[in-house]
């Protein structure tokens, strides 16, 4: 089922474009990640999501209600984490989701088990009771992340929920996101490549207001290649390797450099099919292959490919 | 919007600026009904808030410095964007608040005059009219304040604001007095007033053409009046200041008048700034 449908959203600020026609869908019960640098349009398309800011043009809808026509019946099925976190720091995790729960509409009735409910899942029963301006940031960051659960929306929406924070609290906020996740359809930004990869189950990549790639993180990596790199080290000629492993048939590009001592390193395309066949190749013709390992090309590689950043040249880092 | 108001009411009393705030009023009413009442034994309650009305000058940028601005700077208005208030039950919210932080204290100045009946004869209808009046200056003023509030991130400079507005507004009758009185001059001053006007609306719609067709129409009818009957003209800007001079109406309600003209102008002004208070909120919200 569609969740979130965005159609042809456009965000014109006086003098620059944040976000440029972008149109993606999400379905229930994944997580999806918002990959892109900073300036990219991750909090402007989130913010728009949440209800918080008007498009210039474009749609939104949140379980088929439009989050421009019908606010009240689109917001009651979305929970936001803006990112800053919107806390009123004199008051207590209590107080603080006691309020969101009024200004959200839930029935009275049900307010008591719905705070005590939020604060058990993040963890935040231990601090119901002190003031928010005295927690650590991984505990307002838990408090940021209660008050996006509070009405039990259908569809979380949280802005960079690591920033800032150290690395244990990094790893228990990424646990808490995985736990939502079974529950909820989560759609969270963030420019950790490593995060993103971890946690998501599938990536969206914005570069300058664009969404230029979409798909499951493995998937990505496929696209800019056959996602399989093979690296050796063979000893023996440059053009007598050269005619070994074209003799076994591969395909795509071979980078072939002489790594001294009478070797020669390989860069190629290979999947284990091909890998094998090289292998014995090299051995009927009494070549040895000094090294041979294979490495998936990374979301990092993928990122700066896909937003331009690199230039073309993260493939060369590793030589 | 009543949750609002709770959370409002709670972070007034949380932290100083809710007991400050009652402090002032308290302590200002105090020394007045000591010194007028008490000491120089006048039976005219009355005369106590239209002295202490200076108080309102520090008070209500006070009050009001922090109820929008704040919300902004802590970044929490994207809270209650994404929630389900509107704009205007936050502005609402937020403007009722103020208003009841002014009737508590008021209320209490109002046993005064009770507890002095006791030892002889107060003008009790008097009394009550000028605090009422008392009351809705402050409304007006704490909707002046809120508007400020609503346009400026940080509380000081809102407060700041607010402050000059308040003040303007409690010298203006003098200084109305003070101006050129002449027929141009007038007109001038009213030139000036009109392209302020324009300034102001270019600046909010991003709209040059609506602000120069908004200065032609104000000037056209300026020039219209200036060439056909200029006798409106005279005396026309001390009028104008007389209207923003809100603290001086005061006088009258202590002279003993119920000057409904002035209630209405407060109340009207209070829902005008109200009003302007919801359009800021909506604009910063959606754009």
């Amino acid at each position: 089922m569609i969740e979130v449908e965005v159609r042809h959203l456009t965000k014109q600020y006086e003098n620059h474009l944040a976000i440029d026609d972008i149109s993606f869908s999400i379905e229930t019960g994944r997580i999806y990640g918002f990959l892109g640098p900073n300036g990219a349009g991750k909090s402007t398309t989130m913010n728009i999501i949440a209800g918080c800011l008007a498009a210039t043009s474009g749609d939104v809808l949140i379980e088929n209600h439009d989050i421009f026509e019908e606010q009240q019946e689109a917001k009651r099925h979305i929970g936001y984490l803006p990112e800053l976190p919107p806390l009123y720091l004199d008051m207590t995790p209590r107080e603080y989701l006691a309020f969101v729960c009024e200004i959200k509409r839930v029935p009275k009735a049900e307010r008591a088990t719905a705070i005590n409910e939020n604060m058990r899942r993040t963890g935040l029963l231990d601090v119901a009771n002190r003031q928010i301006g005295q927690l650590s940031k991984g505990y307002r960051q838990r408090v940021g992340i209660a008050q996006a659960l509070v009405g039990n929306p259908e569809v979380i929406v949280l802005d960079e929920p690591t920033v800032g924070l150290d690395p244990a609290q990094i790893v228990e906020i990424r646990e808490l996101v995985r736990e939502l996740g079974k529950d909820h359809t989560v759609l969270l930004s963030s420019h950790i490549l490593s995060e993103v990869s971890e946690l998501c189950d599938e990536v969206l990549i914005l570069s300058k207001g664009k969404l230029v790639a979409r798909n499951t993180p493995e998937k990505l990596g496929e696209l800019l290649g056959s996602g399989n790199r093979l690296y050796m080290v063979v000893e023996g000629g440059e053009d007598s390797v050269r005619a070994v492993l074209e003799s076994t048939g591969i395909a795509g590009t071979l980078r072939l450099k002489s790594a001294g001592a009478g070797r020669v390193s390989v860069e190629a395309e290979a999947d284990e099919e091909a890998k094998e066949r090289i292998f014995y190749a090299f051995a009927q013709a009494k070549m040895m292959i000094r090294e041979m390992r294979s490495e998936k090309i990374t979301l990092e590689e993928i990122f700066l490919e896909y937003t331009g950043l690199g230039k073309g040249e993260a493939h060369d880092r590793n030589r | 919007m009543i949750a609002i108001v709770k959370k409002e009411l709670r972070s007034y009393f949380h932290g100083m600026m809710g007991w400050v705030f009652f402090a002032l009023i308290l302590l200002t009413f105090g020394i007045y009904t000591a010194v007028l009442s008490l000491s120089k034994g006048y039976a005219d309650f009355s005369l106590v808030p239209y002295n202490a009305q200076f108080v309102y000058l520090i008070a209500i940028p006070l009050l009001t410095m922090r109820s929008l601005s704040e919300e902004r700077r802590a970044h929490t208005d994207q809270l209650l964007y994404s929630s389900s208030l509107s704009s205007a039950d936050i502005v609402l919210g937020k403007y009722l608040t103020s208003v009841v932080m002014l009737a508590l204290p008021l209320a209490v100045c109002c046993l005064y005059p009770l507890v002095l009946s006791g030892y002889g004869r107060v003008a009790l209808g008097t009394t009550y009219a000028t605090m009422l009046a008392f009351f809705l200056l402050g409304c007006a003023l704490s909707a002046i304040g809120l508007f400020f509030s609503a346009i400026t991130t940080n509380p000081f400079v809102s407060a700041a604001v607010t402050f000059c507005a308040l003040l303007f507004c409690y010298f203006a009758s003098d200084l109305g007095s003070l101006l050129s009185v002449s027929i141009l001059a007038a007109l001038l001053f009213f030139s000036a007033l009109a392209l302020a006007v324009a300034a102001l609306l270019r600046v909010l719609t991003k709209n040059w053409l609506a602000a120069g067709i908004a200065f032609a129409v104000l000037e056209a009818a300026l020039l219209l009046i200036y060439f056909l009957a200029p006798g409106l003209l005279d005396g026309s800007v001390a009028w104008a200041f007389s209207g923003v001079a809100l603290f001086a109406k005061l006088e009258s309600f202590s002279n003993g008048i119920l000057d409904l003209t002035a209630l209405v102008q407060y109340l009207s002004l209070a829902g005008l700034f109200v009003f302007f208070a919801i359009q800021a909120v909506e604009k910063r919200r959606w754009s």
